[in-house]
């Protein structure tokens, strides 16, 4: 009898996603469909983490309702490419265990456990697995071994054990007093199960043949796989994992390289034999790492993440020309390794011949081609965090009124912690202009704290950065109260127009240079926290 | 008896309809601009800059914003960002100090959508406004060359603080220097951008060879907005010196801003009896 074991690793898309993002221990989760920046779509919560849990997310829930359980949720769309990436990575290491491993699906993957006697028995086994799971990041994981793979996956999730080895031949028995809920059936056909006061796999293991074709004739097809299961009878077995080709080229340059320009007919040569290789099989490099030795030692990577698949070597050079330059080498490769390690089918795209002359511009907000090559640029020279667009966000301070959104995300992946998106179709709708009205305001950051002279309980005059202004004009206090149930807070706003008081001179003339002041006016953004009883100078307006 | 004729412009061929919008244009700055015609000068849709001696802001060019910080050039800058922006001209601003407010940038595409002349006649997507935010200081120059590369930006500011000798650029990248401008003006030359650079003080490079400098100040009178209980809002009026190849014109710049509604980004709550009845 063959041995099965099923490696389970629960909210396996969420631990991937955040080991990518470095969201270990924030609530996050993942919904199954598209994140719009416009506003909440009709997507549900897919998956979340553990985290999240504690606010009572709960799976396919709505994304407002959600929010409104945790306002810091973050929300992501799912990256299947990446959760596949990170697999095919846990399979090639699961193959130093045993070398029978397939993927059942996402976090369920089923290994031949067979002939392990002289290797330490099946405990070992397990314990093996799991500590290679919990070095690859995976340590919420359990196994489960019996003879049939379905015995094997039940196993992995009973108990809250990290292992548990049903015995041989002994998976009936194992199986006959659990819930049929296990089987995952159709609601309807559980239904009838239900009805009939079928609640166990024994008992539905122990219908015989005959009973079961004369009662479910309706379902024939739909009920014979179920019983099998449930008389421990899976014909599923672990096969030997498909090699996956690997787009890489290592190349010994034969003695230390001092400067970059030395190495780029060698990188030019190894990204054209790639990108040639990726064309025969009518793929796009999406990513590309370049490691760089010196003798054996590896001391750089860099992951080089596009923005759009390109197939086009000059442009991949420039990238990683962009990426040295910004960060320099430390030491002098001896040898260089560059792999695709990301890629996607190669797209072909329709071009429109009897375009409207007027409309040259792509109406929609979708980047193009050019756009996304700055983009790239400047994501892979200066960091993601570089280019950004404005976004309103639907909060009560003002200054928290709009969100910078940086370009180089996925516009559809821009629902971020603190951003409310507004529905600016249904605004516009109703007459209403969401334009940024007033001054430019730019904030004095951190807000500075000023001495006020108080003439008929009005500011009369400020000490701000140890000079005394008059106030020339001021408007009325615009009053805010609000977030009492986070972070209260209790302004009252003055914009005030001043200038230095005659006869008032700093002391300090460095000091007046240091700081940009001379005696010219100022037109400022004055507050009076109510709840800190202090005043200050939030931004200028400029 | 009064006798009417009237012009269907519909009738027209393309290449007079194109020629009364430049005419119209030049009656009425800024109301007619589209992004698709490439002129030599980018029209602001404010008289003293566009008809005044500096005929707007000069493709292939610098020019430069000078003015002391709080003196209205911002502002300014905004309301002109948004006719751009409705006009489907795509602009990059290099904030190198990082104090932009995202509240005050959003939506500008839609701040003259009122206006009716543009919405009519401008049958195109508004333009794209990218804030280039965050950078290291070495990397200021980089950025704009780069941006203006592309030769997607209609229209790049470069935001710069020459007055604080503490910043690293000023001893990484010497703005004085000819080669900076020269890298720069040889990008320049060969995209369609106009490059506006905008300082808050007025050490500026002296070596540079801008198209035409535009210096800011608030001016002594003040207006005000008046609510129910008082000032809601004050609006100083700005002072314009504008010198072009050693001629200058001084002007006074009104401002006029939308009432002050800090509450404005939020949505009202649908009455959906309305939808019912």
């Amino acid at each position: 009898m063959p041995r099965i074991a099923c490696l389970r690793i629960p909210r396996f898309q969420i631990v991937v996603q955040q080991k990518h993002e470095q969201l270990k221990g924030k609530a996050l989760a993942l919904v199954n469909g598209k994140l719009t920046a416009s506003g909440y779509s009709r997507a549900r919560i897919f998956m979340h983490s553990q985290e999240a849990d504690k606010y009572k997310i709960r799976n396919n829930m709505r994304l407002a309702e959600a929010k409104a359980q945790c306002a810091d949720l973050i929300l992501r769309e799912q990256d299947e490419a990446l959760y596949k990436i990170a697999e095919q990575k846990l399979v090639s290491e699961l193959i130093s265990c045993s070398p029978k491993v397939k993927v059942q699906t996402m976090g369920i993957t089923l290994l031949d456990a067979s002939g392990l006697t002289l290797q330490g028995g099946e405990s070992q086994f397990c314990h093996n697995v799991l500590k290679l799971c919990s070095k690859s990041g995976y340590t919420d994981s359990s196994v489960g071994i019996a003879n049939s793979a379905f015995a094997a996956i039940v196993a992995s999730q009973i108990n809250k054990k990290r292992f548990n080895i049903v015995p041989q031949k002994e998976d009936a028995k194992f199986l006959a007093p659990l819930s049929i809920q296990y089987l995952e059936l159709s609601e309807e056909i559980e239904n009838t199960l239900l009805t009939l006061g079928i609640t166990t796999l024994g008992q539905l293991a122990s219908i015989p043949v005959s009973e079961l074709n004369k009662r479910f004739s309706k379902f024939s097809e739909i009920i014979w796989k179920p019983w099998e299961l449930a008389q421990g009878i899976d014909n599923c077995q672990p096969t030997l994992p498909e090699i996956e080709k690997i787009y890489e080229c290592f190349l010994d340059l034969g003695s230390a390289i001092s400067h970059f320009s030395e190495i780029t007919f060698a990188l030019k040569s190894m990204l054209d034999r790639l990108i040639n290789d990726l064309k025969q099989n009518g793929l796009c490099a999406q990513e590309i790492i370049l490691s760089l030795y010196n003798d054996t030692n590896k001391f750089d990577e860099r992951i080089l993440p596009l923005m759009q698949s390109t197939n086009d070597a000059k442009f991949l050079l420039e990238i990683i020309r962009l990426s040295i330059n910004a960060k320099p080498l430390t030491r002098e490769p001896t040898s260089i390794k560059l792999i695709i390690s990301r890629f996607t089918p190669e797209k072909w795209e329709q071009s429109i011949l009897d375009k409207d002359e007027h409309s040259t511009r792509p109406t929609s907000n979708k980047l193009t081609q050019t756009e996304l090559s700055l983009l790239q640029r400047f994501s892979t020279r200066l960091g993601k965090n570089t280019i950004f667009k404005a976004q309103a966000s639907n909060q009560y301070l003002s200054e928290n009124a709009g969100v910078w959104i940086p370009m180089t995300e996925d516009s559809n992946n821009s629902l971020k912690e603190n951003l409310l998106p507004l529905d600016l179709k249904y605004l516009q709708e109703k007459g209403h202009h969401p334009i940024a009205s007033d001054l430019v305001l730019r904030p004095t950051l951190p807000a500075a704290e000023v001495l006020v002279h108080l003439n008929n309980e009005k500011p009369a005059a400020i000490n701000y950065k140890r000079r005394w202004y008059k106030v020339k004009s001021i408007t009325n206090p615009e009053y805010l109260s609000c977030q009492w149930w986070s972070n209260a807070v209790a302004k009252d706003y003055y914009k005030i127009f001043v200038e230095p008081l005659a006869g008032t001179t700093s002391t300090m003339q460095n000091d007046i240079h240091s700081h940009n002041i001379n005696n010219q006016t100022f037109l400022m953004l004055l507050t009076y926290d109510k709840l800190k009883n202090n005043w200050r100078i939030e931004g200028i307006y400029d | 008896m009064r006798s009417t004729s009237s012009l269907s412009i519909a009738s027209l061929p393309n290449s007079k309809i194109g020629k009364l919008k430049e005419h119209l244009e030049n009656l009425f700055p800024g109301q007619w601009i589209n992004s698709n015609q490439r002129t030599k000068t980018l029209s602001t849709g404010l008289t003293f800059i566009d008809q005044g001696i500096s005929r707007g802001l000069a493709r292939q060019k610098i020019s430069a914003w000078v003015g002391p910080a709080s003196c209205g050039k911002t502002s300014l800058l905004r309301s002109i960002i948004s006719r751009w922006l409705s006009c489907g001209f795509e602009i990059a601003y290099i904030d190198t100090q990082n104090k932009l407010l995202a509240s005050n940038w959003i939506c500008l595409e839609n701040a003259v959508d009122k206006d009716s002349a543009n919405k009519d006649t401008n049958n195109q997507s508004p333009g794209k406004f990218w804030v280039v935010r965050n950078l290291p200081d070495k990397d200021y120059l980089w950025a704009t060359e780069t941006l203006i590369r592309s030769r997607i930006f209609d229209v790049i500011i470069l935001d710069l603080d020459l007055a604080d000798q503490n910043k690293q650029y000023n001893a990484q990248i010497n703005w004085q220097s000819n080669k900076v401008y020269s890298r720069l003006q040889n990008a320049l030359s060969k995209s369609k951008t106009a490059l506006l650079f905008i300082t808050n003080n007025h050490r500026l490079p002296n070596a540079w060879n801008f198209y035409a400098r535009l210096d800011f100040q608030w001016a002594a009178n003040i207006q005000y907005t008046e609510g129910l209980h008082g000032k809601t809002m004050l609006l100083p009026t700005i002072n314009c010196s504008i010198t072009k190849d050693g001629l200058s014109h001084n002007t006074e710049v009104p401002i006029s801003a939308y009432a002050a509604n800090r509450l404005f980004t939020h949505s009202p709550i649908p009455d959906r009896r309305l939808a019912k009845t």
